[in-house]
């Protein structure tokens, strides 16, 4: 069949719940497959076709977190997490499986495999100082001019406030070490070539093939038409600056990723 | 009521009890005043080539809205609507279906099937539109049935079942009218069904024949499935094909076999799959196949519309039929026996560098996947997809929504499980790369592309043809856009806020031309300003 599909298609996963306090006395229901073997089976294809792409093929994470610590960010019970691949979570890259027709049947049967995974909690977390992070994020990192969290900080870069959630700690590393390798998408450096050869730098918002919507780096929107310009220069380079080690040492990135890892989305 | 109020809704009227008498009286020897659509690729040649002339490279810069239809159908639109005598029939999402006044955009009727609760389906609820014959309509739906509706008021006249969707079938095709049968493909190679076309009698809903895409170990063909790999080894068949009368002909692309990525499990080219098949249209016996894409590891189906012409190729005449495949190959094939003319690549390709003269991918490295994963070019939506394709006979070109994006492919065995995705792989995105669209021009002859127009981002937008010198083509950023056919310079575009995923069409009516396509949930319809 047509997997464009399957490619854009996200069954599933990147977990954190919201727990509905309302919904507490309910009797929440339970995975009807625990432990089944066909569907654990089942529950792995299914995880390899729709959520490997951001959890990585052995669910350790790669985009998406680490789903193989055992430790949920928002809520462990198999009907949380089966909530949130049905449902995706809000204002992250985590998509609803429900809207890629995928079944009550197929969240169980991935809710099952993603059982088997879970091992000893991960202790990668534990290191740094999460205080000495934040100190980091808003000092000499700069990574506020560029970031916001909580509604302080730039708007050139994405939002961190629930980045905690949403990335695992080797993806973080990736993302500052060598931010090049791994831009996310309303955040793609550009550079406008106009005819009389003045060039602005900013990020692409979103384009077509007649027009682009661009944040440049004082932050202001345009929308500039593609037959007005000379050239579009689709930058390779991130915006942001590598944070190799003579920027940030092995423990002062140990903070930074610390404070990040904290940051859920909620209040505090 | 004003005065034009009155005199609109009175042609409304003309209209609909026109569907009764047949075609409204041409006025003009040009053009004609009214004319249909009325097949999902517009003609059994399946070229999407329109002859009307009224909108050209000249005019089509004025080109307006003329009314817009919403849907309220969530979902993704893949279908070409009908029209037949000022009535527009549409399909949608999850099997709604409508009949439309094609003047004004108003609805007529309604239908939607009720759908089983669970469904095995890979890859959305979509439908790709009706087939017509007398005053009758022809809808697949995703339960895997087929079913009659009457075209002036949508009631159900018969409904068959094709064949059991827990068994992983799943229909999505857009029927196609061959004489007194409706022709049908199926879905479901993702669930590791057997694919088949089936044939129907149009007035009854009696199965007249099927031919299988897999044939059993005893029939040709048989021997390139390894042990019962057979039984589950896919071959789907979900996208219209075309059809030559003088021939006698059936023509339809197959798909992608099952496990799609672990081949160890099927060794063997595995037969029918990936092919274009050739089949007798009243008996539907084999003829001639050809396969594009032996023993596929990538899903590369090759359903993608086959387009039939008569081109002059090497100071002789040939009745060919020409594809651009999911796998990143142009071919034009001689139609009557299936001989190979021409193949290359219109996008880049890792897994195959060229076609030999037996017809064969000579195959790279890139070809191997495993546990270990491979990237690959094009990635698993291939150099093209569902999205229609167009031929003008006048500039001889052949026009296609193209994707340039790659691929790292794996691939681990897999238990077949009924009712369960058998894919046995996975596939990852390249980070950073995200790739990109364009339309492109091709000629047939040489296989060489002629121009192209690049989007931003990998497109699924089909494409019309008119005799004027104009393609209409959409993208993934919600532009329907017109291009000279010869040049491919972009002459219009509409912003229509949604992906386009579907094909454009175009009708005469009431001496005016009209071009539609669907859009996200809405049907949009464009056309010059009235009395100019």
């Amino acid at each position: 069949m047509h997997k464009a599909t399957w490619s854009t298609m996200t069954l599933v996963a990147g977990l954190a719940v919201c727990a509905l306090p309302g919904l507490a006395q309910q009797a929440e229901p339970t995975n009807p497959f625990q432990g089944n073997a066909e569907a654990i089976e089942q529950g792995q294809q299914l995880f390899r076709l729709s959520c490997a792409s951001c959890h990585g093929l052995n669910a350790k994470g790669l985009r998406g977190p680490d789903l193989t610590t055992g430790q949920w960010t928002r809520g462990g019970t198999d009907a949380q997490l089966f909530r949130v691949i049905m449902s995706g979570i809000a204002g992250t890259d985590m998509p609803g499986a429900r809207n890629s027709d995928a079944t009550d049947d197929q969240g169980w049967a991935l809710v099952a495999y993603l059982r088997t995974l879970s091992g000893a909690a991960s202790t990668e977390d534990a290191r740094g100082n999460e205080q000495n992070g934040e100190t980091l994020f808003w000092g000499k990192a700069t990574c506020g001019q560029c970031h916001m969290v909580r509604g302080r900080g730039g708007r050139l870069g994405p939002d961190l406030s629930r980045i905690g959630t949403a990335r695992s700690r080797t993806a973080l590393i990736t993302e500052i070490r060598t931010p090049s390798t791994s831009m996310t998408p309303g955040f793609r450096p550009v550079t406008l070539v106009a005819r009389d050869g003045r060039r602005t730098r900013g990020v692409r918002k979103n384009e077509d093939p007649f027009s682009l919507q661009v944040m440049d780096s004082s932050e202001r929107i345009l929308s500039v038409d593609r037959s007005d310009l000379r050239e579009v220069i689709e930058d390779t380079r991130s915006l942001m600056p590598d944070y190799g080690a003579e920027r940030l040492t092995d423990s002062e990135l140990d903070d930074l990723i610390r404070y990040l890892r904290s940051l859920s989305g909620r209040a505090g | 009521m004003t005065r034009s109020a009155t005199r609109a809704s009175m042609i409304g009227v003309v209209l609909v009890c026109m569907t009764t008498g047949g075609l409204l009286p041409d006025v003009s020897a040009q053009q004609p005043q009214n004319s249909r659509w009325t097949t999902y690729s517009g003609d059994d040649t399946a070229q999407r080539h329109s002859p009307l002339t009224q909108i050209t490279p000249a005019n089509v810069g004025r080109i307006a809205v003329q009314w817009l239809f919403q849907t309220g159908a969530a979902g993704r639109f893949e279908a070409t609507p009908l029209v037949v005598d000022g009535i527009m029939y549409l399909t949608g999402p999850d099997n709604h279906a409508w009949a439309l006044d094609a003047r004004t955009g108003r609805q007529i009727w309604h239908y939607q099937r009720q759908l089983p609760e669970r469904l095995n389906i890979c890859c959305g609820r979509v439908n790709r539109g009706f087939a017509m014959l007398g005053d009758r309509l022809y809808m697949t739906t995703l339960d895997a049935h087929l079913v009659a509706l009457d075209a002036r008021t949508g009631n159900v006249l018969w409904d068959v079942e094709i064949d059991n969707p827990a068994r992983g079938y799943t229909a999505t095709v857009a029927p196609l009218i061959v004489k007194n049968k409706v022709i049908v493909g199926i879905a479901g190679a993702e669930y590791g069904v057997r694919g088949f076309i089936d044939a129907f009698d149009a007035e009854t809903g009696k199965k007249a024949w099927r031919f299988w895409t897999v044939p059993e170990p005893s029939q040709p063909g048989g021997n390139t499935w390894l042990g019962d790999s057979w039984r589950h080894g896919g071959g789907s068949t979900w996208v219209t094909g075309a059809f030559d009368p003088a021939l006698n002909l059936v023509y339809w692309g197959t798909g992608n076999p099952a496990p799609d990525s672990f081949g160890d499990v099927r060794l063997g080219d595995n037969l029918y799959t990936d092919s274009v098949v050739a089949l007798d249209a009243d008996t539907g016996q084999l003829r001639w196949h050809y396969q594009f894409t032996p023993h596929d590891v990538h899903d590369w189906d090759a359903v993608q519309v086959p387009i039939l012409a008569d081109l002059a190729i090497g100071g002789a005449q040939r009745k060919v039929l020409m594809t651009a495949n999911r796998n990143g190959f142009f071919y034009t094939l001689d139609r009557t026996d299936g001989t190979l003319l021409r193949a290359r690549p219109f996008v880049r390709t890792t897994w195959a560098q060229e076609v030999g003269r037996d017809g064969r991918p000579i195959l790279l490295e890139a070809n191997q996947i495993g546990a270990a994963g491979t990237v690959t070019c094009p990635d698993v939506g291939g150099g093209t997809n569902w999205m229609s394709p167009s031929f003008n006979p006048g500039t001889g070109l052949f026009y296609v929504t193209t994707r340039e994006v790659c691929a790292k492919f794996y691939a681990f065995p897999q238990q077949f499980l009924e009712g369960h995705v058998y894919w046995g792989g996975a596939v990852e995105s390249i980070p950073g790369e995200p790739g990109y669209g364009a339309l492109k021009a091709i000629d047939p002859v040489t296989g060489l592309v002629r121009w192209e127009f690049k989007y931003p981002k990998p497109s699924f937008g089909g494409t019309l043809s008119t005799a004027s010198g104009l393609v209409f083509a959409g993208e993934e950023d919600g532009n329907l856009m017109a291009f000279d056919a010869a040049s491919g310079k972009n002459l219009w575009r509409l912003q229509t806020g949604a992906g386009l995923r579907a094909a454009p069409m175009t009708y005469m009516l009431n001496g005016r031309q009209y071009v539609v396509v669907a859009a996200g949930g809405t049907v949009v319809s464009l056309a010059l300003p009235e009395g100019r």
